[in-house]
Formats: C-alpha cells, sequence, structure tokens
C-alpha cells in the first residue's frame, strides 16, 4: 500500500513538491513570532535573575524625577528586610533609528575604547563631547547568557559620569534605585514600609511584576505580529482549496477503487499514506527553515527582519540560543494551525468519497 | 432460498436539476442463481448497466433490494458492503482503467488490500492475464494497448480476485471472434465453478452460453423463456 | 479577547464540528420521525443512506469536538496562564472566564460522555449489516446535541472575557475560599481521613467489580461498575485535590488541582485527570453495552465483548489512576518516615 501511495504522489511530483514546499512555508511564517515571542519572555527572565526585588522611582504630577542618591540609599536602608540598596543611571535616547537603552557604569571609564553599534553611530549628541568610542555593546560588556540577546542587543553602556550627562540627570542624582530583600516572599510588606520612607512621592515596581510586564509585552506584540499571519492565512485557504479541488479530481479513482473491492478503510489508508508523504516533508523543511531563521548565520536570520516592525528593532535577527520547550512548543502551535486544515481537506474528502456510493463517480452511475 | 442473487421491486430512479426525474426501470424482479451465467439484453439506455451497478452494490436502487441468498445486501451499512463487494468482480462497459498503470499494475488492483506479499500478488495477476491470453501485454501501459486487448485486461482484473459474483458490461463488444471465444470460455469456467455470472450485452453470439435470459421491455424486466433465447 | 493560534485553532474546530453536529442531528430527528426498517420504499431506502451520511458527519463532529476540548484544557493549563496577568494556573484563567469558563468545561466533558456513549452505540449498530441501533443512536445524538452548542457557546464567551489588560490574582481566588470559614463549600470540611478512606474504599470495590464485570460480562456486574465508576471520581478527585495534591506540590496544602498539569508537576494531571474520565466513560459503556447487547440479538457478542474491553479499562484506569495520585505520597512518607501535616 505504501508503494502505491508513493507510486500516486510520483504520478504528479510538480504539484505534491509545491504543496510540500507551501505548507513548510506557512508554517515558518507562522512559528516565526511565537518563537519570538516565546524567546522574550525567556529572554526577560535570564535577564531578571540578577535583578533587584524591587525598584523605587520618584514621581511628581509632572513625570519622573532624578531620585536624589545618598537620601534615597538610607531611607531605604532603614526598612528591616532591605539587605542592598543600588542606585541606577539608565535611560532611552532617541535616534534617528529609533530608541536606545543607554545604561551608566560606575566601573567605566570616561574615555574606554569600544564603539557604538553602527545603526546609530549617526545618533551621538551633536553639540557635546561624546563619541562613538563612549559607547560600549552592552552584551558584549556583561557575560550575559546568551537567553537575553533580543532584550540587549540595542542596549550600550557609558561610564557614569555621562550617562547622567546625556540623560540630564543633575550630579548626585540616579534615575532609580534598586532594592535587594532578605526574603523575597516579604518584598509585599516591605513595599508599605519603602512607600512611607521617603521624603518625596515614589512608585515602586516589584521582580514580579517587571517580569510580568516583559511577558505581557511580549504576548502583546507576539499577537500584534500575528497579523502578519494574514497572508499565510490567505495562503492556507487558497491551498485547502487546491488540495478539495485536487481530491475532487482522485475522486472517480476513489469510487473505481471501491467498486474493485476496496473497503472505505483500504482507501482511507491510502489517503493517509499518501497525506503522509506530503506532510512529513513538509515539516522536516519547515523545522529546518525555522532553525535557519532563529538559529542559523546572519544571512538567514535577516530573512526574519520584518519582525521588527511590530518588535522595534533593526536589522538582522540575534541569533537565538535553542530553547527546545519555546521552539517545540511554537512548533506544534504553527503546524496544527497549518497543518490541520491541510490534513482535514486531504482526509475530509477520501472519507466523503468512501463513505459515498462508487457508482456516483463512475460512468455517471451506469447510465446505459 | 438457494445461492444466488435476487432482486426484489427494484425501481431506479434518476434526479436531474430542477427535480426533473427519469425511472430508469421498476418492479424488477430476477434471479441470478449460482452456476448459471445470466444475459441481460435491452435497447441502450434501458438499465442495463444500473441493474449491475445495483447487482454490484455500486449504487443504492431508490425502491426494493437485491438479496445475496436470504440478505438485504443492497440495504447493508456501508462496511458490510464493501466487504461484500470483495466478492463482486465487475467488468465495465467502458473497461475503467488506470491509464498511466502497466496492464500487470491494473490487475493488481483489487488484489492490493488483501496483504499479500508483493510477489504473490504480481503472480496472480499475471495468472489472470494469462488466462486471458494476455499475458504478453503485462508490462504495457494500458493507454498504449487496442480496445479489444483493454478489454480482455478489464476481465483478467475482474476475476483476478476469484470473486464469487461476475458481473460483466458488454464484455465482448470489442473482441474479434478469438477474442470471443476466450472472453467465453474464462465465464463458462466460471459458470462450472458455480459462481453467479450476470452478462448485460446486445452481443447475439453471448446467447449461446447463457442459462437464463432476462429482457428490458418499457422499464421493466421481462423472463424471456423462449427456447431461442436459453443456451 | 486574545489573538493566538491556539484559540484561533479551538474556534475552528468548534465552529466545524458544531456544523457537522448539527447536521447530524437534523437527520437524526428525521430517523426518529420516519424511520421504518421492515419497509422497502423509497423514503425508507433514502433514509438508510441519509443516516448513515449522519453517522459519519456525526463521527468527524464528535473527533472535532473533542480534539478541540483536548486544545482547550492545553491552552487553559499551559498557555492562557502565561498571557493573563497574574494568572499562574487554570485557576487565573478561569477567574479571567468570570464563571463562563467553568460553565463552558463541565458542558463539554458531559457532552464528551454521551458523544462517546453515541459512539459506542454507532460502533455497536455498525457491527451489524442491517444497523439494528440506527434510531437509538439518533436518539443518543439528539440528548448530547444541545450540550455540544451551549458547551461551544460558553467557550466562546469564556474566551471573549479574556483580558490581557485586566490582572487576576490566581492565589488569591484559591485561598480567599479559607479566609472566610464560614463561606467554605462543604468538601472543604471534610476531614482528610474520610477523603482518603472514601477514595480507598471506593477504588477497591471499582476494581473489584471491573474485574468481575470483565471474567462474567452480565447486567449485575456491569450496573455495579457502572455505579462504582460513576462515584469514584468524585471521592478520587476529592482525596487527590484536598489530601493527595499536597505531596504533589510539597508544600503543607494547595488544594489546586490545574496546577498539576504545570511542567513543574510532570504535568501529571493530563494524565491523572484522563484516567478517571476514561475511568467514568469506559464503566458507563460496560453497562450500556450489555443492556443493548440484551435487547438486540444481532449485536448481543459484540456487546459483550465491549462491555468486557470495557470493564477491563476501568480496572487499568483506576490502577494507574491509584499509582500516579499516591506516589509521591508514599515516597514522601519513605524518605521522612510521616506524613505530611503529621
Amino acid at each position: 500500500m505504501f508503494y502505491w501511495a508513493l507510486r500516486d504522489i510520483l504520478r504528479r511530483p510538480v504539484r505534491h513538491l509545491l504543496m510540500i514546499f507551501a505548507l513548510a512555508g506557512l508554517m515558518i511564517a507562522a512559528a516565526v513570532p511565537l518563537i519570538f515571542t516565546g524567546a522574550l519572555s525567556a529572554g526577560a527572565e535570564a535577564l531578571l535573575s540578577d535583578a533587584p526585588s524591587i525598584v523605587i522611582r520618584r514621581a511628581d504630577p509632572v513625570g519622573w524625577r532624578p531620585i536624589p542618591i545618598e537620601p534615597g540609599i538610607k531611607a531605604a536602608e532603614s526598612i528591616v528586610g532591605v539587605i542592598r540598596v543600588r542606585a541606577r543611571r539608565w535611560g532611552v535616547i532617541d535616534g534617528s533609528k529609533g530608541p536606545l537603552v543607554v545604561i551608566g557604569e560606575k566601573g567605566l571609564s570616561d574615555n574606554h575604547a569600544s564603539s557604538l553599534p553602527d545603526a546609530f553611530s549617526s545618533d551621538l549628541p551633536s553639540n557635546s563631547d561624546f563619541r562613538s568610542a563612549d559607547f560600549r555593546d552592552f552584551s558584549e560588556r556583561f557575560p550575559l547568557t546568551p537567553e537575553t540577546a533580543p532584550l540587549t542587543h540595542e542596549t550600550v553602556s557609558l561610564s557614569w559620569e555621562k550617562a547622567g550627562q546625556l540623560l540630564n540627570l543633575p550630579r548626585g542624582t540616579a534615575t532609580d534605585l534598586g532594592v535587594d530583600v532578605y526574603y523575597p516572599q516579604e518584598v509585599e510588606a516591605v513595599c508599605r514600609e519603602l512607600s512611607h520612607a521617603f521624603p518625596w512621592p515614589v512608585q515602586m515596581l516589584t521582580h514580579n511584576e517587571i517580569l510580568s510586564l516583559f511577558r505581557r509585552r511580549a504576548s502583546m506584540m507576539g499577537s500584534a505580529a500575528l497579523f502578519s499571519l494574514i497572508p499565510a492565512l490567505i495562503g492556507m485557504i487558497l491551498m485547502v482549496m487546491a488540495v478539495l479541488q485536487q481530491q475532487a479530481a482522485n475522486i472517480r479513482e476513489t469510487g473505481l477503487l471501491k467498486a474493485l473491492g476496496w473497503t472505505a478503510r483500504d482507501v482511507l489508508r491510502l489517503s493517509f499514506l499518501r497525506m503522509l508523504l506530503v506532510i512529513v516533508p513538509a515539516i522536516l523543511l519547515g523545522a529546518a527553515g525555522i532553525a535557519a531563521v532563529f538559529y542559523g548565520p546572519a544571512p538567514f536570520r535577516s530573512l526574519g527582519a520584518p519582525l521588527g516592525l511590530f518588535f522595534g528593532w533593526h536589522g538582522a535577527l540575534s541569533a537565538l540560543p535553542f530553547d527546545a520547550q519555546v521552539a517545540g512548543s511554537a512548533f506544534a502551535a504553527a503546524g496544527t494551525f497549518i497543518l490541520l486544515p491541510y490534513i482535514g481537506a486531504s482526509l475530509w474528502s477520501a472519507v466523503r468519497a468512501s463513505a459515498a456510493e462508487p457508482g456516483a463517480f463512475i460512468e455517471g452511475g451506469g447510465a446505459g | 432460498m438457494s445461492e444466488g442473487i435476487f432482486c426484489r421491486d427494484l425501481e431506479l430512479v434518476r434526479r436531474g436539476s430542477r427535480d426533473q426525474e427519469r425511472t430508469i426501470f421498476t418492479d424488477v424482479n430476477a434471479d441470478f442463481p449460482a452456476g448459471n451465467i445470466t444475459l441481460i439484453t435491452g435497447p441502450a439506455g434501458s438499465g442495463k448497466s444500473s441493474l449491475l451497478y445495483i447487482l454490484a452494490g455500486l449504487i443504492r436502487p431508490t425502491r426494493g433490494e437485491v438479496l445475496d441468498g436470504e440478505e438485504a445486501v443492497s440495504r447493508w451499512l456501508t462496511p458490510h458492503r464493501d466487504l461484500w463487494r470483495k466478492g463482486v468482480g465487475i467488468v465495465f462497459q467502458h473497461f475503467q482503467l488506470f491509464a498511466d498503470l502497466t496492464a500487470e499494475k491494473n490487475v493488481m488492483i483489487p488484489l492490493l488490500p488483501k496483504k499479500w506479499p508483493y510477489r504473490r500478488i504480481r503472480n496472480r495477476a499475471n495468472e489472470a492475464l494469462e488466462r486471458l491470453s494476455a499475458g504478453h501485454l503485462s508490462q504495457m501501459p494500458v493507454h498504449l494497448l487496442s480496445g479489444g486487448e483493454r478489454q480482455r485486461v478489464a476481465v483478467a482484473r475482474a476475476l483476478a480476485a476469484d470473486p464469487a459474483i461476475l458481473l460483466a458490461d458488454e464484455p465482448t463488444a470489442h473482441q474479434d471472434p478469438e477474442g470471443m471465444k476466450i472472453v467465453m470460455d474464462v465465464f463458462a469456467e466460471a459458470r462450472d465453478r458455480a459462481r453467479v455470472v450476470v452478462i448485460a450485452a446486445h452481443d447475439p453470439r453471448i446467447a449461446g452460453i447463457a442459462d437464463r435470459h432476462y429482457r428490458f421491455i418499457d422499464g421493466r424486466l421481462v423472463h424471456d423463456r423462449s427456447p431461442e433465447s436459453q443456451g | 479577547m486574545i489573538a493566538h493560534p491556539i484559540l484561533m485553532a479551538i474556534g475552528m474546530a468548534d465552529l466545524l464540528g458544531l456544523g457537522l453536529i448539527l447536521s447530524a442531528g437534523w437527520i437524526a430527528g428525521d430517523v426518529l420521525l420516519h424511520s421504518n426498517p421492515d419497509g422497502r420504499d423509497r423514503r425508507q431506502i433514502a433514509l438508510e443512506a441519509r443516516s448513515e451520511r449522519g453517522g459519519l458527519e456525526a463521527r468527524w463532529g464528535a473527533g472535532l469536538f473533542a480534539f478541540s476540548t483536548l486544545l482547550l484544557v492545553i491552552a487553559v493549563t499551559r498557555i492562557l496562564p502565561e498571557l493573563i496577568p497574574g494568572a499562574m494556573c487554570g485557576t487565573g484563567v478561569f477567574q479571567a472566564m468570570q464563571g463562563a469558563g467553568f460553565r463552558a468545561f463541565a458542558l463539554r466533558f458531559i457532552t464528551l460522555l454521551l458523544l462517546y456513549l453515541w459512539h459506542l452505540l454507532d460502533r455497536l449498530n455498525r457491527t451489524s449489516p442491517r444497523g439494528p441501533l440506527t434510531e437509538t443512536c439518533a436518539r443518543m445524538l439528539l440528548i448530547a446535541l444541545p450540550g455540544a452548542v451551549l458547551g461551544i457557546f460558553d467557550t466562546f464567551k469564556a474566551v471573549s472575557l479574556l483580558d490581557l489588560e485586566r490582572p487576576v490574582d490566581c492565589c488569591a481566588a484559591l485561598y480567599d475560599r479559607f479566609g472566610n470559614g464560614n463561606s467554605l463549600p462543604f468538601w472543604e470540611n471534610i476531614p482528610d481521613a474520610f477523603w482518603m478512606g472514601g477514595f480507598m474504599a471506593t477504588g477497591i470495590l471499582l476494581i473489584a467489580a471491573g474485574i468481575w464485570s470483565f471474567l462474567r460480562p452480565g447486567r449485575k456486574s456491569a450496573a455495579l461498575l457502572a455505579i462504582f465508576s460513576l462515584i469514584w471520581p468524585f471521592a478520587a478527585a476529592g482525596a487527590l485535590i484536598q489530601v493527595l495534591s499536597a505531596y504533589h506540590y510539597q508544600v503543607l496544602s494547595h488544594p489546586c488541582p490545574w496546577c498539576l498539569f504545570l511542567p513543574e508537576h510532570w504535568r501529571v494531571g493530563f494524565f491523572l485527570f484522563a484516567a478517571l474520565l476514561g475511568g467514568m466513560a469506559a464503566g458507563t459503556a460496560a453497562l450500556l453495552s450489555i443492556i443493548v447487547g440484551q435487547r438486540y440479538p444481532a449485536i448481543r457478542e459484540p456487546a459483550r465483548i465491549m462491555s468486557r474491553r470495557a470493564s477491563g479499562w476501568v480496572v487499568l484506569l483506576s490502577i494507574l489512576f491509584i499509582i500516579g495520585a499516591s506516589f509521591p505520597a508514599l515516597l514522601w512518607r519513605l524518605r521522612h518516615g510521616v506524613w505530611i501535616g503529621g
């Protein structure tokens, strides 16, 4: 029977080859946003693994205000349960190519030799003493785990003072304070105490809140990116129509097979094998394509560049480390979404034909 | 009830578009006993082929039933009719061969679901072709064969699974006297092995070997008992 | 509403399945009103053909409904908790669905049980060439149909209530029930010993009835098996959630069924709840097969075989459930020498 199914496929090789490529292409289109959303969540978790338990920012009715470092740290350290308070300088500068995240680092000298990512070299403030060499690629500077790549590839580090200058932070102030607590379970209680400890109004975000913010943002962007599936959906509908049309052409053969002593089960088995011979290569090809777009060399990764429209970055995708769970679940979801209608269309026609009167498909049902 | 196929109150109505209806035949009561060759004749469009289709379980009648022994097989559920149909061999008027396959592969088709080893299926197909003196055509694609040769391949395909019921629609229409003899010998052999053989034909040469003769007249099947119609 | 491929797949499968079930239901109504198996007139012959087509549509419809239910379980337990702020497992997702989710699940599982029984009757019907159970099948399909319609309607309603912006408090939903002792449902006040006693007693009786029904399939043994297979899931699920879940989670008490579906607990919930529901369905199937087999001689033998097979399944599934549910507790006891909670 397998041989028969293979022979059937080879009777129309071009059509089946096109179908394999179409299925694989649609699977890639559907899986790309899902994998990237998953990678962003995993990246956020990896990046925030060492982040402070609570982040405190000074706020007034106008908006965020720089937080004075010394009184801030003193006030935070006065609360029982707080073990460490760090002042942090960071912010976002608008460049012609999009936003660039800048982080101030105390350990860096003002004139260390490194460079800004190429895409942003024209975004330096024009009438200041900033040079490209002042900026340092964040992910290169810090030994971060590879999962963080999607979140840090447009982040750079500067010396503490130059960051303050660039972000307009007065001397002795920081963007926010990072607070570590002794028992993570006590975060909520410590937050309540902290809210009364400062002489200015503050807003606090806990580690879990930041993590869920990242996750929500990732999934919202992922949902938006799903709009990129609209062409995929149209493609899928066309494909299902093509399959149904092809099956309609096969219906005479199915009727004939039944007339020659095949049972509905035999016909279904043949259709199933025929379908497997199309979807197995399509799955393999789709998996190879997805692997190339996310985990392959740069030329392949540039195929994922349109995702930047939804996720807000530029150029080729950063190479992602392989995460079996993220890739596996996205591939399974995309496979279900794309392959299910194909399988349904293939088998439904076979079932319909095999359950119908076989004579109806042969010679007009014996009209004579 | 003895062995064979029996029709009871059969009626076939075809429906076209806009509720148009055409009664092909009605009130057909006929017996096709095992070990007999039954010939059905009638003018073109009288319903000969349709009756064969109903006997083969390929279409349902609009009324009445077909009995195999005492079982109303025409009303069986599809999976049971599918299994029953494995015991039916049919030769179609227009052969219904797979044009892009060789003669051997066409004859193999009814045997494929049997889960036999491939070699056994192939041998059985070639034996059937040999019986029809078409062994030499085995590896020829069907579209290269003549009408008569194709018809013999179609008969070989119907015989390959050694069916208990053999139905043939104009099986000699494209045969020369030699081909005609080969085909008729095969049917006579099936009769001798207590098979049900039903032939629908115009060909007067067949009447010579038929044991029973039915004739379609004005949408009704009439048993022709005249001596000249009996073999 | 969240645009996620799995929710789209559920919607597609549901709509297609519902269309097929409704069409099959229409034919089933026709069969019940007009079928006359002894006649061989035009109407009866046409009805027999349509009834076969209806059976095929119902099989595909039921298959799609079961598939979309499985996808829904996966979505609620694995995918939606990551998207809904504050949700850590299915409890949070149900909170976000505001009651429609629970109704959808309840209706879906009742409908699945009815469709499974329809499927069983249909299979028995097809063992005999003339299909003696055609009318019984039609009746069962019409019983299942409203559940399918309402279940799918509630699913759409529940999914449309999901909101990425509105946070839920997953654990609060669970522990708030304990905050005010007066509002506790009655089962929360049942002592652990009663849960475990009921679990073990009904489990032993169920297995015994299953073995009896397997060895001697008959109306009495199958009836007993069906009764216990309907009681057992409640006792077993209660013991699992109220007592044994603590050993799966390795905490003093966390009576949440949905956390059992999380990867950190080996997704054991899929296996345990499938075993419970499967056992319940198989126990009911064992009795139904025997009853119809005794009423219709043409299918007596296949019905007996089916009842025997269903009894075997009940025994196997209940043993697997007992092992899967209680293994972590036994392991804990072996390691620490005490039960959680003393």
